[in-house]
């Protein structure tokens, strides 16, 4: 197999379709006018990204420099198979959110629609972004993006909650961004002289053992987005926003891609050569182990709905961390995997709790007992993402778990497959419980 | 014509000034055109200079009244001042034209003499960047000192004792950057920088340069208002009028800023700056006071433009210390911020005077609600702050990228964690407005010649006044059910347009500026500093 | 708690999530597209 760099515009205008149709959005007469830009521009992303396919399939990678900024790092695309896969995940996720975004938002009457489906759009753009960035200097500018277009979507609600969750969003990923990601970034310039993303990384050689560790440990806090402990409490806090937000974003796009950077940075920037010589990989191991259980442990006292799946999404966030941070074929495989199979399963999941919350206005789990009789759909479609979250066959999320488990199993380290299987139990406990729970009900009739 | 540009980028301000004061007497509105069209000329030259020196790689050297160097004063335009010149041009330009409503309200029967000032104190400015000789600078810098402490005296009631303030202490630093040029004379004999270059080197031992140095040094720290000796600057920028703000804050600081560059670098050489007496450590330090002293005096002001004020601070302290880091990262950061903080500070300074034009005050509690009220001004006012904040790809980080370069090369992990610190603290200051504007509903407010008021009783159905930019369809209807009808009433389009150019021209900045760093400032530096 | 009457939210807000549900039942049978690419990614980092 050949691989080959391709120079294509079309990451450049995957990227920008989303911003293209924003003035079409914003100065439309009539709501449906505006969701049409929307679809639109959702269709003709999805087509381009998936037109990249075959190609990258083939073992090419396609670039694209849009602008030198500074001397030698532009602002370049690169579309290669891990890139792809998170953009096909993001974008056909976009389409099915927007669906459903249409309707939850008219629905319950939301005000400032406008406003959302732009913001929307630009966070999806960034996210594309952020999959298709060519260098860490790329990746950083659209996941401040990111950051910047979300806060807009999870204060929606412009009350006292919105406005104290958005605070925290910020302090959080704002402050990680800046505070931790950017120098850290800094510092691998200027010892490395380079930002781009190689296969082996770029720091062998250039950087020693301790200062290694502390900028791996910088890059894995500041990415706040992964929602590593402590850095993981914005995400629950950011619940209050409307739930199409925390279903595309909090569990697909913003989330991951908290996940992506920090594989894109491990892999492409320290390298997996110099995480296992400095035995760096196994602090990431323990960092992701904790938050996988802990996250796990407080799941399950949680009774407002959508704060349960944030805490599920917080664990299962780290598994991608694991995952990659083994350092085994099938571990990696898995973690990137992960991010595909988790999204389904959890974007399903936040839908059925905006859908219980559309027809019942109910939040809390322990006001839902045999809610399974009036919205059979719904709860059968939760029963599936719940199994697919859990791991469970026959659902995608089992293939990404069963790739983890063989990692663990193939790195030799038992500990972290009793990590796996524990979390899952757990996960398990909290999903099940609940799940029979709302037919249990059902069936005493 | 092309030979004489470099007298009309000073000549023309210099003489509109004049024709500008006497026209006032005949014609109230005469003097508005007479010194926009003499900013305008002023500005085009410039950018035409900058173009022949990317284009040759050539500095232009200008014998005033044809007497040569070193006995005539010389102007040269290389490639740092000739890109100085279209930074303080252009800010004026604009800033102008943005204000004009401004200008008409603030200063009516004093339109003369408002014009006459504002290009007098651009040409003082201007003078400065280009000229050669350094008594000379001495002679515009007081030229455009005067006419700044006259535009600030004309602001608000305590806007006087301000000035006073400021006259105070600018007079101390400009005295002391005169008392400065003397002893080099009299160590030398000559006062044109390029003579007086290649004459340092040879006496790098002479205790009298070295007095020199640092008493021009320490002027210079006065009149750009690093920490402690700010004390004059929050007043007398946020007391002064808003258009005066605009032209004085972006332009005054970032010029001395140039002047210390070209001062340290052209007249005394890098081989005596950075070689001989290597000041790095004690500059730097005096940055990171003045960049933490900045941003946490900033923390705590309610007033928009005090807040302002007190960013410039910071700012100062990010370019002194970049360029006393001593290396080409670092001096690169310090000349590219001259040009990235004054388009931002201009941005915000005119973000600032359509906040009072809409709001009547300067608070920012007054800012509740703008988000829905001006969402075109808002997106500006946005990327403006977040350009501060240093969000790529806005111009704001791409300078402090240079910056933070310099400073880990440099070893100063001081500096860089100030550089970082004042980023997230603008990212508090700013995300508190973007708070207030966003979730706080508008406070409403009885302003002259403006009928929101009214307009505002009627519920349930939106009124968009004609001439204002229609947008408002979507917050219409239903949408809006729960903040009642929501009047967008954005700035006329003349102060709109031009605060809107500036707010995209800190994005075309932040992508372009590897092309400015490569093309323009990379020649800047002497070869000498790596 | 709830009466016998069927009474699901919203088409629109349904239909999606209908989709997503199949999807993941159906990326346990038809794992390729997102296997390939993962495996495809892991070959250029750890090699082989």
């Amino acid at each position: 197999m050949s691989m080959e760099t391709i120079l294509s515009v079309k990451p450049l205008f995957a990227v920008l379709v989303s911003l293209v149709a924003i003035p079409g959005i914003v100065s439309s007469r009539s709501q449906n006018i505006r969701e049409a830009w929307t679809f639109g521009a959702a269709a003709i992303k999805l087509l381009l990204v998936l037109s990249m396919l075959p190609l990258v399939l083939d073992g090419n990678v396609l670039t694209f420099t849009l602008v030198q900024v500074l001397p030698d790092i532009g602002i370049t695309f690169k579309v290669d198979a891990f890139g792809l896969l998170f953009a096909i995940v993001a974008s056909s996720l976009w389409i099915v959110t927007s669906i459903y975004s249409i309707g939850y938002m008219r629905s319950l009457n939301e005000h400032s629609q406008t406003r959302y489906f732009s913001f929307f759009a630009v966070a999806i753009s960034a996210t594309i972004g952020v999959a298709f960035s060519a260098n860490l200097l790329t990746l950083y500018l659209f996941y401040e993006m990111l950051s910047l277009a979300t806060f807009p979507l999870v204060t929606h609600h412009q009350d006292k909650e919105a406005r104290s969750s958005g605070r925290k969003y910020l302090f959080y990923i704002l402050g990680g961004s800046i505070g931790l990601v950017l120098p850290a970034m800094m510092i691998t310039y200027h010892f490395t002289g380079t930002l781009d993303f190689a296969a082996q990384g770029v720091m062998a050689g250039h950087i020693n053992s301790g200062l290694a560790l502390l900028l791996t440990v910088m890059f894995l806090f500041g990415f706040a987005k992964v929602g590593i402990m402590p850095m993981h409490s914005w995400l629950p806090a950011a619940m209050v926003a409307p739930t199409p937000v925390s279903a595309l974003l909090h569990a697909v796009a913003v989330v991951k891609v908290g996940a992506f950077s920090v594989v894109r940075v491990f892999t492409g920037i320290v390298g997996t050569t110099l995480l296992s010589d400095f035995g760096i990989n196994g602090i990431v191991c323990v960092l992701a182990s904790i938050t996988i259980v802990v996250a796990s442990l407080i799941a399950l006292s949680q009774d407002e709905l959508k704060r349960r799946l944030a805490f599920s999404t917080i664990g299962q966030l780290s598994y991608i961390v694991l995952g990659i941070a083994l350092l085994t074929k099938s571990g990696m495989t898995g973690g990137m995997l992960h991010i595909a199979m988790h999204a389904f399963g959890k974007i399903t999941l936040f839908f059925c709790a905006g859908a219980i919350f559309c027809a019942t206005g109910i939040k809390y789990i322990s006001k839902m007992k045999g809610i399974g009789r009036r919205m059979p759909i719904t709860m059968t479609a939760f029963l599936i993402g719940s199994l697919s979250v859990v791991g469970f066959p026959p659902c995608g999320g089992f293939i990404s778990k069963w790739y983890l488990v063989l990692g663990t199993v193939e790195s030799g380290n038992i500990a972290f497959l009793f990590v796996l299987l524990g979390s899952s139990f757990l996960n398990a406990a909290y999903f099940f419980r609940f799940s029979t729970m709302l037919f249990s009900a059902a069936k005493r009739r | 014509m092309t030979s004489n540009l470099p007298a009309l980028v000073i000549i023309v301000p210099l003489l509109a000034s004049l024709v500008a004061a006497g026209a006032g007497w005949f014609n109230r509105k005469a003097p508005f055109y007479i010194a926009v069209i003499a900013l305008l000329i002023s500005f085009i030259s410039s950018v035409l200079l900058l173009a022949q020196v990317v284009a040759t790689g050539v500095a232009i050297e200008y014998q005033m009244a044809g007497w040569p160097a070193p006995v005539g004063i010389v102007y040269v335009i290389d490639h740092l001042s000739a890109m100085v010149l279209v930074v303080i041009t252009f800010v004026a330009f604009v800033n102008l034209i943005g204000n004009r409503q401004a200008v008409e309200t603030e200063f009516k029967n004093k339109e003369g003499a408002f014009n006459a000032l504002y290009v007098l104190f651009t040409a003082g400015l201007v003078g400065m960047t280009a000229t050669g000789d350094a008594f000379n600078l001495y002679v515009l810098l007081e030229i455009a000192s005067l006419s700044g402490y006259a535009l600030i005296g004309l602001g608000s009631s305590r806007a006087p004792l301000a000035t006073l303030n400021y006259l105070f202490l600018g007079t101390i630093g400009a005295t002391f950057y005169l008392l400065g040029v003397g002893y080099l004379y009299i160590a030398t004999g000559s006062l044109n920088m390029a003579d007086l270059a290649t004459i340092i080197p040879s006496m790098m031992n002479s205790s009298t340069i070295l007095f020199a140095f640092i008493i021009c040094l320490t002027g210079l720290l006065v009149k750009m208002a690093i920490f402690p000796v700010h004390g004059w600057l929050p007043g007398a920028y946020s007391e002064s009028s808003t258009v005066s703000a605009g032209l004085i804050a972006p332009l005054t600081t970032k010029v001395t800023i140039y002047i210390m560059v070209r001062i340290c670098l052209t007249l005394f050489t890098p081989e005596y700056t950075f070689g001989y007496i290597d000041p790095t450590d004690i500059m730097v330090a005096i940055a990171v006071a003045s960049i933490i002293f900045g941003s946490l005096s900033a923390l705590a002001q309610k007033d928009f433009k005090r807040m302002l004020s007190y960013i410039i601070i910071a700012e100062v302290g990010y370019m002194v210390g970049g360029f006393f880091l001593g290396n080409r990262m670092g001096v690169s950061g310090a000349i590219l911020h001259i040009v990235n903080d004054a388009a931002m500070t201009l941005a915000l300074f005119m973000a600032a005077g359509i906040f009072i034009w809409k709001t009547g005050d300067e608070k920012q509690s007054s800012l509740k609600g703008l988000y829905a009220k001006m969402p075109f001004t808002m997106a500006g006012f946005t990327l403006a702050a977040l350009s501060v904040v240093g969000v790529p790809p806005t111009c704001g980080f791409f300078s402090k990228w240079y910056l933070i370069s310099g400073g880990i090369a440099a070893g100063q992990y001081l500096f860089v964690g100030a550089l970082i610190f004042s980023s997230l603290i603008n990212a508090v200051l700013f995300f508190r407005i973007f708070e207030i504007a966003l979730f706080e509903p508008f406070k409403s407010h009885h302003h002259a010649g403006d009928e929101e008021d009214k307009v505002e009783s009627h519920h349930g159905e939106t009124i968009v006044d004609p001439g204002v930019i229609e947008s408002a369809q979507q917050y219409s209807g239903s949408d809006s059910h729960d903040h009642g009808a929501i009047v967008i009433k954005e700035p006329p389009l003349p102060m709109l347009v031009p605060f809107l150019g500036v707010c995209v021209l800190l994005l075309i900045l932040g992508l372009y500026s590897g092309s400015i760093v490569n093309n323009i400032i990379h020649f800047a530096i002497p070869a000498g500093i790596i | 708690m709830f009466e016998n009457k069927i009474d699901e939210a919203p088409l629109w807000c349904v239909v999606p999530l209908v989709i997503t549900a199949s999807i993941s039942v159906l990326l346990f049978f038809y794992p390729q597209p997102f296997l390939k690419l993962a495996s495809l990614a892991v070959q250029t980092i750890m090699g082989g």
